[in-house]
C-alpha cells in the first residue's frame, strides 16, 4: 500500500470521481468541480507522500472541501445564466436535476455524501469536519427526512 | 429507498477515463518539473586550515571512521538511502570522527548535587570505564521529567534532576543517544542548513519523520543539529534518482519541541556540548514559552549548568541552577527583546573552567522568534473555574504557524477573567486574536458585515473593516454590559472543554483523533498537542483551581463510550430510553418562545444512570442551543412531567438570552456547543439522547438592536427552519 499512495494512476483512477462528486456537492458545476478535483490533485503532489492510504483519502477528502468552499467564496465565481447552470448542473437517470440536493446547505450535502456514498462512519465524518459525533448524527439525521421528502415530492 | 436513490444519483457523475487520463498526463509533467527545480548543494564554507590538516592527519583514521560509523549503524539500511556528496565529505568525515571519539562526560549530579557532589565525582573524572558506563545512563542532554512536572516550581524542576533514575532511560535523551543521532545524520543527511526529513525506512525508524538540519560552522568549531518533531516544508532525497524533492506536511504540522544539540569542539581540547530544548508552557497563569537550557562540558564538567527562562508579567525571569562554583558568573543571559512568539536573546555560554573566562560563542534564537507569520490554526482549551469567589475563565490557545520558512509555532495564550464585569482587557485582546472572534465581532459590530451571507457555516470570517482597537474597544463594551455576556464566554468554554476532552480522553484511551480545523492544507494537531493539553489540564486540576468537580461531571458524561452499547444509532433507536409520549403546544411568535411539553419516558431496560436531564433546545442547521432543561429522575420505571415556560426575545440582544451571540438562530453559522446548564448555572455535557421534533417554524427575517442602537439584523433563509427539540441526556 505504501507504494500506491505515490502511485498517480492509481490515485487518480481511485479517487477522482469522488473528489469531483464532492466538489461538485458545493458547487452544482460540473466545470467547477473538476477544477476543484484537479487543484485537490495538484496540490497532492506536493503533499506526497502519505502516510497510508487513509491518511491520504481524509486528506483528498479535506482539501477538497476546503478548495470548494473557496470557490464558493471567491469574487471570481462565474455567474452563470440559467441556461448555463441547467447546462452544467448533472443530471441522473431520466435528466432529472440534483435539485432536491441544491435545496441543502454545502454542509449537509457533505455529511450525506460521505455518510451515504463514501460510508464513512459519523464518528470518522466528526472527525474530518471537525464537529462532534453527536451534531453529524443529528445533522444526518434531519437531512435524511429532508432528502427524502424532497426526493419524494419530486 | 432513499439511500438507494442517493446512491444512483452521484453514481451518474463520473468522470471520463479520458479526463483522468489527461489529469494523470498533467500530473506526472508536474512532478517532473518539480525534480527540475530540486537546489543545487553548494558547500557552504571552505575548509579551514585546521580542517584541512586534520583531515590529512585523519587521512589513515578514515577507514576506521567508516568502520566505527558502520558499527554505530548497526543493521542500518542507511546504505539505501545514504549519499555521496563529495562537496563536503572531507568536513562530514572529519566532525564524524571528531564527534566520534570525544568524550562524552556530562554529570548529571552537578546539575541538581551539592559541591560535595561534584568534589565526589570530580575524582571519577578518572574515566573509569565501568564508572562512565553506570553514569551514561543517566545523561540526559535534556529531560521530560521537567515537563511531566508541569513546571510547578524551580525548585522542584532542580530536585528532580538530582532524582533521575533509570526509569528515565529513553533512547534520544542521552548524550550517547544524541551522539548517535548526530553521526548519523551527518552520515545521511545529503546537505547542510536545509530542514530534511528522514523517510520512513524501516532501518532508522528511530529517527523517521522526524526533521533535522545539519549545520557546520568552522569558525566557531561547531556543528549544529536541529531537530523537530515535524515541520511544514521539508526536503526528502529520493536515493534512488538521486534528486530532492520539496515536501509539504503542513497537514502535519504539530510542533511542540525543537531540540537544538551544539557540538563545539576546538583545537584546545575543549568540546562542549549543549542542548537546547524548547516547549511551550503555561505558568501561574502566565504565557510562557520555557527554555530549558542543559550546557554540558564533556571533558571539564566544573560547570555545568540548567537554565529555565519564562516571563511573568511580561518580564524574562530566568531561573538557573548551577552547580558549578558559586563565583560562576550568574548573568549569562541577555534579554534582547521579549516578542510575542517567545523570546530572543544572547546567551554566554560560561566558560568551563574559570568564572573569569566567559565566551560569547553563538547568538542562540529563541526557537518560536523564527516562526514569523500570520496564524492560521488555533487549538484551544477553555475552563471554567468556580472559585471560592470568584469565576474564572482560563483559556489557553495555541496557534500554529506555518511559515515561508517552512516553520511551524505554537502559541499558547492564557487568559483569566473574573465574574462580575471586571474584564481585563488582555482577555479581550486574546479573544480577538481568534480568527472565530474576529468573526464575532465582525457579526456583532462591524455595519459592513451585518447581515452578510456566509455560505458555509465552517467557514470562519473574518472582519476586515474595523481596526483592532476598535474591534477590542467594541468586544469588551459588549462583554462588560451585557449582563449575558457569560454566555459569551461559556460558549467558547464549552468548544474548548469539549476539544480538551476528546482529546484528553482519546489519548488516554489511545485512541489517537486528529484535530482538523480549518484549511485542510495546513495542520493537524496530534499527539504532541494532545500530550500538552493533558498535562496542562492536569496541572490546574491538580494544582491550580479546585475544579475537580467540574472534571467529574465532564467524566461522567463521556462515560458513555464505556457503556456496553456505545453505538450512537441504540441511543438513538431508544435502546435505554424510551420516550413513550411527548406531546407539544408550543408556539413562538412575537419574539416569544411559549413552551409546553408533556412527556412520558421510560426504561427500555436498566439504565446506568438514575439522573436524566431533559432540554429544549433550539436547533438550527449548524448547532443546538439549549434553552431550558429540567433533572429527570429514571429511578423508577417510567417518568411523567412537563416542561413549560416563556422565553422572550424583546428585541434587544441581552434580553434574548437564547439567542446566543446572534448565532445561534442565524442560518447558515456557526454555534457548536453542545451542552446544557443547570440550575445553578453549571455546564454540562451533552450526550447523544432521544430526538423528537416538536416544531418548526419558518423565519424570514429580524432585527434587533443592542444597546447602541447598532442593528443587530438577523436573516433566516427562507428554508432556513427552527427546530425546537425535546432532548434527552444523561450526565
Amino acid at each position: 500500500m505504501a507504494n500506491d499512495t505515490e502511485n498517480i494512476n492509481y490515485i487518480v483512477n481511485k479517487y477522482s470521481d469522488m473528489i469531483y462528486r464532492l466538489a461538485y456537492q458545493y458547487t452544482f458545476d460540473k466545470s467547477e468541480a473538476e477544477d476543484i478535483m484537479q487543484d485537490t490533485f495538484m496540490a497532492m503532489l506536493k503533499k506526497m507522500p502519505f502516510r497510508d492510504e487513509e491518511h491520504l483519502k481524509a486528506w483528498l477528502i479535506r482539501v477538497a472541501i476546503n478548495k470548494s468552499k473557496d470557490v464558493l467564496k471567491s469574487s471570481r465565481r462565474k455567474v452563470l445564466s440559467l441556461d448555463e447552470r441547467i447546462a452544467s448542473s448533472a443530471t441522473y437517470e431520466n435528466g432529472e436535476p440534483f435539485e432536491a440536493l441544491e435545496q441543502l446547505p454545502a454542509f449537509d450535502r457533505t455529511v450525506i455524501y460521505l455518510f451515504y456514498y463514501e460510508g464513512y462512519s459519523t464518528k470518522e465524518i466528526a472527525d474530518m469536519t471537525g464537529k462532534t459525533r453527536n451534531a453529524i448524527n443529528i445533522r444526518l439525521s434531519r437531512v435524511r427526512e429532508t432528502l427524502k421528502s424532497m426526493l419524494e415530492e419530486g | 429507498m432513499i439511500d438507494n436513490r442517493y446512491t444512483k444519483m452521484m453514481s451518474s457523475l463520473t468522470l471520463s477515463q479520458r479526463d483522468k487520463n489527461d489529469l494523470i498526463q498533467k500530473m506526472y509533467e508536474a512532478r517532473r518539473e518539480q525534480a527540475a527545480e530540486k537546489p543545487v548543494y553548494k558547500k557552504k564554507v571552505k575548509r579551514a586550515n585546521v580542517l584541512v590538516s586534520a583531515v590529512a592527519a585523519a587521512a589513515v583514521l578514515i577507514t576506521v571512521c567508516a568502520i566505527l560509523l558502520t558499527a554505530l549503524l548497526v543493521n542500518s539500511p542507511a546504505d539505501s538511502i545514504v549519499v555521496d556528496n563529495p562537496l563536503e565529505e572531507d568536513a562530514r568525515m572529519y566532525i564524524g570522527d571528531t564527534v566520534q571519539n570525544a568524550q562524552y562526560l556530562p554529570n548529571v549530579k552537578l546539575l541538581a548535587g551539592s559541591n560535595d557532589d561534584f568534589s565526589d565525582y570530580s575524582q571519577g573524572i578518572a574515566l573509569s570505564s565501568d564508572y562512565s558506563q553506570e553514569l551514561k545512563s543517566y545523561e540526559y542532554c535534556y529531560d521530560d521529567k521537567i515537563f511531566d512536572m508541569g513546571l510547578k516550581s524551580y525548585e522542584e524542576l532542580a530536585e528532580s534532576f538530582g532524582s533521575l533514575d533509570s526509569t528515565l532511560r529513553s533512547h534520544g535523551n542521552s548524550i550517547e543517544d544524541i551522539k548517535e543521532e548526530m553521526l548519523l545524520m551527518l552520515k545521511i543527511i545529503p546537505g547542510s542548513d536545509q530542514w530534511f526529513m528522514i523517510p520512513n525506512t524501516p532501518q532508522v525508524d528511530l529517527y523517521t519523520n522526524k526533521i533535522y538540519k545539519i549545520s557546520y560552522d568552522e569558525e566557531a568549531k561547531k556543528v549544529n543539529m536541529m531537530r523537530v518533531a515535524w515541520n511544514t516544508v521539508v526536503d526528502l532525497f529520493d536515493s534512488d534518482s538521486g534528486t530532492i524533492y520539496s515536501t509539504s506536511f503542513d497537514n502535519d504540522c504539530y510542533q511542540s519541541e525543537l531540540l537544538t544539540v551544539n557540538y563545539y569542539f576546538d583545537e584546545q581540547d575543549r568540546e562542549v556540548v549543549e542542548c537546547v530544548n524548547t516547549r511551550y508552557y503555561y505558568f501561574k497563569g502566565e504565557y510562557v514559552p520555557v527554555f530549558v537550557q542543559v550546557l554540558k562540558n564533556v571533558k571539564d564538567t566544573s560547570a555545568t549548568k540548567l537554565s529555565v527562562y519564562f516571563t511573568v508579567e511580561n518580564e524574562l525571569v530566568e531561573e538557573y541552577y548551577s552547580s558549578a562554583h558559586q563565583n560562576v558568573v550568574d548573568s549569562v543571559y541577555t534579554l534582547q527583546d521579549v516578542s510575542e512568539y517567545g523570546v530572543v536573546g544572547n546567551f554566554v555560554q560560561l566558560d568551563y573552567t574559570d568564572s573569569s573566562d566567559v565566551t560569547l560563542l553563538k547568538a542562540i534564537k529563541s526557537y518560536p522568534s523564527m516562526f514569523t507569520g500570520n496564524p492560521s490554526a488555533t487549538n484551544y482549551a477553555f475552563y471554567k473555574i468556580n472559585g471560592n469567589d470568584k469565576v474564572y475563565y482560563a483559556e489557553a490557545w495555541d496557534y500554529l504557524s506555518p511559515s515561508s520558512e517552512g516553520t511551524c509555532a505554537l502559541r499558547n495564550y492564557f487568559g483569566e477573567r473574573y465574574d462580575g464585569g471586571d474584564i481585563p482587557e488582555a482577555v479581550v485582546k486574546n479573544i480577538l486574536l481568534r480568527d472565530r472572534d474576529y468573526y464575532y465581532v465582525a457579526k456583532q459590530y462591524c455595519d459592513n458585515c451585518v447581515g452578510s451571507d456566509f455560505e458555509d457555516s465552517d467557514f470562519i470570517k473574518t472582519c476586515s473593516h474595523l481596526k483592532t482597537a476598535d474591534k477590542i474597544t467594541r468586544g469588551e463594551k459588549f462583554l462588560a454590559y451585557n449582563p449575558d455576556s457569560i454566555y459569551q464566554d461559556e460558549n467558547l468554554v464549552r468548544e474548548g472543554i469539549a476539544a480538551s476532552l476528546e482529546k484528553i480522553y482519546s489519548t488516554v484511551n489511545g485512541t489517537q483523533r486528529d484535530f482538523l480545523e480549518g484549511d485542510g492544507n495546513r495542520y493537524v494537531f496530534e499527539t504532541a498537542f494532545d500530550d500538552y493539553t493533558r498535562n496542562m489540564t492536569e496541572y490546574y486540576v491538580d494544582n491550580v483551581f479546585d475544579f475537580s468537580e467540574k472534571i467529574d461531571t465532564i467524566k461522567s458524561s463521556r462515560e458513555y463510550d464505556e457503556l456496553p452499547a456505545d453505538d450512537v444509532e441504540d441511543i438513538l433507536d431508544g435502546k435505554y430510553l424510551l420516550v413513550k409520549e411527548c406531546v407539544s403546544n408550543s408556539t413562538f411568535a412575537d419574539g416569544v418562545l411559549d413552551y409546553d411539553i408533556q412527556y412520558a419516558i421510560s426504561r427500555a431496560q436498566a439504565n446506568v444512570y438514575d439522573k436524566y436531564y431533559m432540554a429544549i433546545y433550539l436547533n438550527d442547521y449548524d448547532g443546538i442551543v439549549v434553552l431550558d432543561s429540567r433533572e429527570i429522575d429514571m429511578s423508577k420505571e417510567e417518568r411523567k412531567g412537563r416542561l413549560q415556560g416563556l422565553l422572550s426575545c424583546e428585541g434587544i440582544l441581552d434580553k434574548c438570552p437564547w439567542i446566543l451571540q446572534g448565532n445561534a438562530a442565524y442560518a447558515g453559522e456557526v454555534c457548536t456547543g453542545i451542552i446544557a446548564y443547570d440550575k445553578d448555572g453549571n455546564a454540562v455535557s451533552v450526550t447523544e439522547g432521544k430526538e423528537v421534533a416538536i416544531e418548526g417554524e419558518l423565519w424570514e427575517k429580524e432585527s434587533v438592536y443592542d444597546r447602541d442602537g447598532h442593528v443587530m439584523r438577523y436573516y433566516f433563509r427562507a428554508d432556513a427552519t427552527l427546530y425546537f427539540n425535546f432532548y434527552v441526556y444523561w450526565v
